[in-house]
């Protein structure tokens, strides 16, 4: 009786050992959200987030369809960011954990097309320069 | 086709900061003497025009997006050393203003599409020009992405192999060659199609209007 009793015990020790265990919380959580250009998603890249001063990533996978990654820093405020797509596109880059509620998006923070005019202002102010200081010259 | 920061490990960084400071040295060489007061409007006007094409995303299969790159209508016009040098400020303000393609990865950037781009267009060109000018300026323009396309595909696609943690996990991009070439190579040839045909449609209105003198990389005459 004793015997069985003892590999009864063995037995469902073993079979303790494959369980996986869930637990649901609801945590705050910071989701950095990576697009294209065009505004089209970063969707299904790859992604890994390494905590500041760490080798080993605490998380990587793939971004979800509209090019979310969502993770929970803990007490952890710098973050390093490598997210990848295989024609080479993609960030590297150290992400702050903004506080609760902020936004920390990297876009910049002009319009595009204000961009791009101040752009082309430069290649033809320095252009212009350039044909004023030869026309100078001769 | 701009690789961003951080996708380069030093091994490939380094090498060619030293290589394209070179580059962008003897292609400055002797630009007093090579531009003129026609010339300048005129470069000015194509390098406006390659850095407004980078700015206009066309969308690709995938839900990625790429854009034309004018390198081949500059180096058509104007000659490869200063396609070169227009289209290495052209990368240098969209890395600055819309943080496309990084700085560390600027030199690799500009050696291939600025620097192998302008190369390629040309040599394509002069190689095809007797046999029929507009397909060699076609073939010049779709030459002028796929060869720089696959040269950043090698780059990127070595990266696994130059630098790797001891156990095998990449340190900076995590794809090798058999994704990079097909990911890169596939998209850049329908590319190609758009820039060959812009490239036609500048050269067309280039020579109607007699800039052809300019084409030729040796001095303007005076």
């Amino acid at each position: 009786m004793k015997a069985l009793l003892a590999l009864l015990s063995c037995v469902f020790t073993l079979a303790h050992a494959h369980e996986v265990h869930r637990e649901i919380t609801v945590t705050p959580a910071v989701v950095i959200t990576l697009s294209y250009a065009n505004g089209a998603p970063f969707a299904y890249e790859k992604y890994t987030l390494t905590a500041s001063g760490e080798a080993t990533p605490r998380q990587v996978g793939n971004t979800d369809a509209a090019g979310r990654i969502s993770f929970v820093p803990g007490d952890v405020e710098t973050w390093h960011l490598v997210a990848t797509s295989a024609d080479g596109h993609g960030v590297s880059e150290e992400i702050r954990v903004p506080a609760l509620g902020n936004s920390g998006a990297t876009a910049a923070a002009l319009p595009r097309w204000l961009m791009a005019l101040a752009g082309l202002s430069l290649i033809f102010g320095l252009f212009g320069l350039w044909q004023l200081f030869v026309k100078g010259k001769r | 086709m701009h690789i961003p920061d951080g996708f380069l490990s030093p091994q490939t960084t380094l090498p060619a900061t030293a290589l394209a400071l070179g580059a962008w040295s003897w292609a400055a060489r002797g630009l007093k003497a090579r531009l003129d007061e026609t010339l300048i409007p005129r470069l000015a006007v194509g390098t406006a025009l390659a850095y407004g094409l980078g700015l206009i995303m066309l969308p690709l299969p995938g839900g990625s997006s790429a854009h034309l790159v004018g390198v081949a209508m500059l180096a058509l016009l104007f000659g490869w050393r200063l396609a070169f040098l227009a289209h290495s400020g052209v990368l240098l303000l969209q890395a600055l203003l819309f943080g496309a393609g990084g700085l560390t990865a600027l030199p690799v950037n500009a050696l291939a599409m600025g620097l192998v781009g302008s190369i390629t267009a040309r040599a394509v060109f002069r190689l095809l020009r007797p046999l029929n000018e507009a397909a060699a300026v076609l073939l010049a323009g779709w030459a002028s992405v796929i060869v720089p396309g696959a040269l950043l595909a090698l780059i990127l696609g070595l990266q696994p192999s130059i630098a790797a943690k001891d156990d095998g996990t990449p340190l900076f991009f995590p794809f090798g060659l058999e994704i990079t070439l097909p990911a890169i190579l596939v998209p850049h040839a329908l590319i190609g199609i758009g820039e060959a045909a812009l490239t036609l449609l500048v050269w067309r209105y280039a020579k109607v209007r007699k800039w052809q003198q300019t084409a030729d990389p040796s001095p303007p005459a005076p």
